[in-house]
């Protein structure tokens, strides 16, 4: 069977500044991949990469397959085609990632009638069900709202729903709870549980925290200096962590107390 | 609108450019006198004599019929100059933004122009095509236009960069939805304070190449004219150079505060801002801050 996606001796260069050093990744449909890694890793780039969205002046070789089709090289215009319509993605910052002047509705109805080709009542209507299904509160009200009328934790649901309006096949999550409170974080984490659940949709998790990824994933990935050092099943990895760089942010978890964490996964 | 009405000076602009739109509109059904009209008898009659409002020229022509009829020009100019000033600094300056093999020739054409004074320009054109209104349009509407695209571009490369716009580009929004539906929104309230900068400016530059002779031609009356031929006289008839000096001073005013406060109406940012606080604009007050 053909992986929805693989990623083979990808590497990036931005300058002369090696950032991605041969990684390869494997996706299968409905499957979850936690991509770990500390700041500058290159995980965030890794992201960027399959979605085609590196900076102008960035050198890429290596394979980026979507379901057995050679991303890499294909056109700007192509491949918008894929983005938020096949793979999608729920960016670090919600209150960067949302367009302060527009109503979270229409940002929410954008990709609804891009890619689901939907009349503009049609996507406004389409709208509201998502902001529904996000949890979003009073969703009728508040798709009217400006981002800024909205609290961290309600701006995430709606880069949510904005990244599964194309309904995707790949939802890219990229520290989506790094920016909010730990008790919002939790209630985002178990939407995205959800929602990735019951839409069969592929999570491509990418973090820092170790105690996040362990909730969410069924793989991981850790990644340092721009190569993966060591991949496997999570339960496998946290338990019997061979590589340095793995044991080091367990540490870290665990230095910084999460005891659930902690409780389970040490031997 | 009612934004606008809210601060002081967006009051007394809007009463600055509601009074030369209406002088403009009344200038085409009535003016007391014909402003061409020469009258050998009264030669410089002082204000308020014979039914001379503000007086008359050396050659005993009427001159608030002149001011007037010359606010037609200011504010067709002011009108006309600007839109094309918006036009060419919104569409040179996304064509230097937009990332594209075109973006680095367009940006430097745009600094070259930037350099080049609009006097010059006016000059040009007048030798080519000779002075007329629309020289003064397209001279005024360039130069502008040149200086709103820097600006503008400035802008809207920090607007491509940031995480809305990455955003919706990982949502499969095309390079034309982002500029139409993000960029163009999110530089708007930079766009109108230039452009509003760019009435005022054009109500100068006009005023400077009649002046020169660069821009309406006799005998339609405009006040750069006026002002260049009342001038050899202001040490014998100092009163009569008052009046289109006036005239252009307040329309230029009249623009800017506008312009000030149009921004601040516009602007959701300080919009939230003042909504929140009760009226008043929560921004810090200078001399509150140490």
């Amino acid at each position: 069977m053909t992986a929805l996606l693989e990623i083979d001796e990808l590497t990036v260069r931005i300058g002369d500044r090696l950032v991605i050093d041969r990684v390869s990744l494997r996706l299968d449909a409905g499957d979850r991949l936690g991509l770990i890694g500390a700041s500058g890793s290159g995980k965030s780039v890794t992201s960027l990469a399959v979605l085609g969205l590196l900076p102008e002046g960035a050198e890429v070789t290596g394979s980026i397959r979507l379901g057995g089709t050679e991303l890499l090289g294909r056109s700007d215009r192509e491949l918008s085609a894929v983005r938020g319509r096949r793979i999608a993605m729920v960016f670090q910052e919600p209150q960067t990632a949302l367009d302060p002047l527009m109503r979270v509705g229409k940002q929410i109805a954008g990709p609804l009638r891009r890619h689901r080709g939907l009349s503009r009542a049609g996507a406004a209507a389409a709208a509201v069900a998502l902001a529904v299904d996000v949890g979003l509160p009073d969703p009728e009200r508040l798709v009217r709202a400006y981002p800024h009328q909205l609290s961290g934790g309600q701006r995430q649901r709606v880069g949510l729903a904005i990244a599964l309006a194309g309904e995707p096949e790949l939802l890219i999550a990229d520290e989506p709870t790094t920016a909010l409170d730990v008790t919002v974080q939790a209630e985002i984490l178990a939407l995205l549980d959800d929602l990735v659940t019951r839409r069969g949709t592929a999570l491509l998790f990418i973090t820092h925290d170790l105690a996040v990824v362990a909730q969410v994933a069924h793989r991981i990935a850790v990644m340092a200096g721009g190569r993966i050092r060591e991949q496997g099943l999570t339960e496998q990895v946290l338990r019997h962590p061979a590589d340095p760089v793995t044991r080091a942010l367990l540490a870290a978890a665990r230095a910084t107390g999460f005891p659930a964490l902690t409780r389970k996964w040490t031997p | 609108m009612t934004g606008i009405w809210r601060s002081l000076g967006g009051r007394i602009g809007v009463l600055l450019v509601g009074l030369l739109l209406l002088a403009a509109l009344v200038s085409l059904f009535w003016s007391p006198f014909d402003p061409t009209f020469i009258d050998p008898r009264v030669p410089w009659a002082a204000p308020l004599t014979d039914g001379h409002l503000l007086g008359t020229d050396g050659s005993g022509r009427d001159l608030f019929s002149q001011i007037l009829v010359g606010s037609r020009i200011t504010a067709f100019v002011a009108a006309t100059a600007t839109v094309m000033a918006g036009v060419v600094g919104v569409g040179l300056a996304t064509l230097a933004a937009v990332p594209t093999r075109l973006g680095g020739p367009v940006g430097q054409f745009i600094d070259v122009l930037v350099a080049f004074p609009t006097i010059l320009t006016a000059m040009v054109l007048a030798a080519v095509y000779g002075g007329s209104v629309w020289t003064a349009v397209v001279a005024i509407g360039i130069g502008a236009g040149v200086n709103v695209a820097r600006v503008a571009r400035a802008e809207m490369s920090s607007v491509l960069g940031t995480d809305y716009v990455l955003a919706g580009r990982a949502a499969g929004a095309s390079t034309a939805r982002i500029v139409r539906r993000h960029v163009l929104p999110n530089v708007a309230p930079v766009l109108f304070v230039q452009l509003s900068l760019v009435l005022a400016l054009a109500v100068l530059a006009e005023a400077a190449l009649s002046y020169l002779g660069y821009g309406t031609p006799p005998p339609t009356p405009s006040w750069g004219r006026m002002l260049q031929e009342l001038q050899q006289f202001v040490t014998v008839h100092p009163l009569a150079v008052i009046w289109p000096g006036l005239a252009i001073t307040a329309t230029v005013l009249g623009f800017s505060l506008l312009g000030d406060a149009l921004r601040e109406a516009t602007d959701p940012r300080l919009r939230i801002a003042r909504t929140a606080h009760g009226g008043e604009a929560a921004l810090p007050r200078p001399e509150v801050l140490p």
